[in-house]
């Protein structure tokens, strides 16, 4: 088992549903709720991750991390270390991979919440922001945990454009899926499946927690 | 200086044609009596300020709400109003006390929950305000929601069509309650229905509308 990659791919999910959770929450409820000139654009963005292949994506940010890039000059300008090959470019590269799996259930969970509630809430006296935060919030709630469930599972099972963008350094960028793949190349069918079977257990315990937390909270109490 | 009460001016030839123009003194209900599509819930929207028509004037006693002459609108949630939804419209997550507790922002903290207490025994449902929406009857869901409305300490008390999804006996109860409600408050009520009975029973005035189009005004009883 190398956990290190266990660590990685630990940390690497994490911080992408902390740093996607809240960008989803806004983003998902704007398109849910307000209607505006180019918002099937918008939409059709947020949704391009999903369609194409991870290593076209890959290719596509390693481009715009590249220390010859705008974005990696400046990044490396700043903090002395190259984006690319590193945890922060991966987690960047994740964040925007996650997008369309954070944003899609938030939006279509605040889609569900009726406008006659939120009428209803603006002529109780709360200001927008009571609004979102007392009505429309607790509502879409199994929404936003799902979308949070889904982010966390599916960068602990992100292969290609994880390995474009971080290649496979020890410790730093090494995932467990990548591991798997090492392991599997070098004929080491014990250290692959016993990590591949912690993939399959987490992938398990987190779609049983996606049912359980989707459920609204007063059939959850009981 | 005599209160004007609410005085409503609404005008537009499409999507949704509305012509009226009426007012409402404090005590008066007001019943809006049309058939289904006329515009009735339009009018209700527009006071609230959920709906804006092109041209529109809304003032309750002696301030604007609206006007669309010299682009006055103050915010839904800025407007004491109470408006009862046809269909309850309350929060599935909140408890009946929850509900009447959001419309309580304007008094300190510490007395919201009383002051929920109080009115739901008002509407004699103290015993179940504990209760979530799901939990309760049509009926008993229509009492939070105008006890909900009332919480508002409102200037004006908007009624959608309060009785369509209950049965008779509830009706005649929740019309019994809301005419004491109308005696306590002191304040312009209007009264969206398709029902003369509702009419007979609560209404003061009443108005005919058809197609947006308001036909008469006259003395209920």
């Amino acid at each position: 088992m190398d956990t290190a990659a266990l660590r990685v791919s630990l940390s690497l999910a994490i911080a992408t549903v902390v740093v996607l959770l809240p960008l989803g929450i806004w983003l998902g409820h704007v398109l849910a709720v307000r209607s505006f000139r180019g918002k099937p654009i918008a939409e059709a963005l947020v949704a391009i991750p999903l369609i194409l292949p991870p290593t076209v994506l890959g290719y596509y940010l390693l481009t715009t991390f590249g220390a010859r890039s705008p974005l990696g000059q400046a990044f490396e300008g700043l903090f002395g270390q190259p984006l690319a090959f590193s945890f922060a470019g991966l987690l960047v590269a994740s964040v925007i991979v996650n997008i369309p799996f954070v944003v899609q259930p938030i939006q279509r969970a605040f889609q569900a919440v009726p406008d006659q509630l939120r009428d209803a809430a603006a002529c109780c006296g709360l200001t927008p922001w009571q609004r979102f935060r007392r009505i429309e919030l607790p509502l879409a709630w199994p929404g936003v945990v799902t979308a949070a469930i889904l982010v966390f599972a599916h960068t602990l099972g992100e292969f290609g454009v994880v390995l474009m963008v971080g290649g496979a350094i020890p410790g730093e960028t090494r995932t467990l899926s990548i591991a798997i793949y090492d392991r599997v190349q070098a004929f080491d069918d014990g250290a692959a499946g016993l990590m591949s079977a912690m993939l399959l257990l987490i992938a398990i315990v987190v779609l049983g927690l996606t049912a359980w937390l989707g459920r609204p909270l007063e059939q959850r109490r009981g | 200086m005599v209160d004007p009460g609410l005085e409503v001016v609404l005008r537009q030839a499409g999507p949704i044609r509305l012509d009226v123009s009426f007012a409402c003194a404090r005590g008066e209900v007001l019943a809006i009596f049309g058939p289904s599509g006329s515009g009735k819930t339009t009018i209700l929207r527009s006071i609230a300020g959920l709906y804006t028509p092109i041209e529109a004037r809304v003032r309750i006693g002696g301030a604007t709400w609206v006007d669309t002459s010299t682009g006055v609108s103050v915010p839904v949630h800025q407007r004491a109003v109470g408006l009862v939804f046809q269909d309850y419209a309350l929060f599935p997550h909140l408890t009946a006390v929850g509900n009447v507790v959001t419309a309580l922002g304007h008094l300190p903290a510490t007395e919201r929950r009383g002051r929920a207490e109080a009115l739901l025994d008002l509407v004699h449902l103290s015993q179940h305000r504990d209760r979530r929406p799901g939990q309760l009857s049509g009926g008993e869901r229509q009492r939070v929601a105008v006890a909900r409305a009332v919480a508002r300490d409102p200037a004006v008390l908007l009624l959608d069509e309060p009785f369509s999804a209950v049965d008779r006996a509830t009706r005649h109860h929740l019309q019994d309650e809301i005419d004491q409600i109308r005696r306590a408050l002191n304040i312009p009520m209007i009264l969206v229905t398709h029902d003369a009975e509702d009419v007979r029973r609560l209404a003061t005035h009443v108005m005919l509308l058809d197609a947006g189009r308001m036909e008469r005004i006259e003395r209920s009883h």
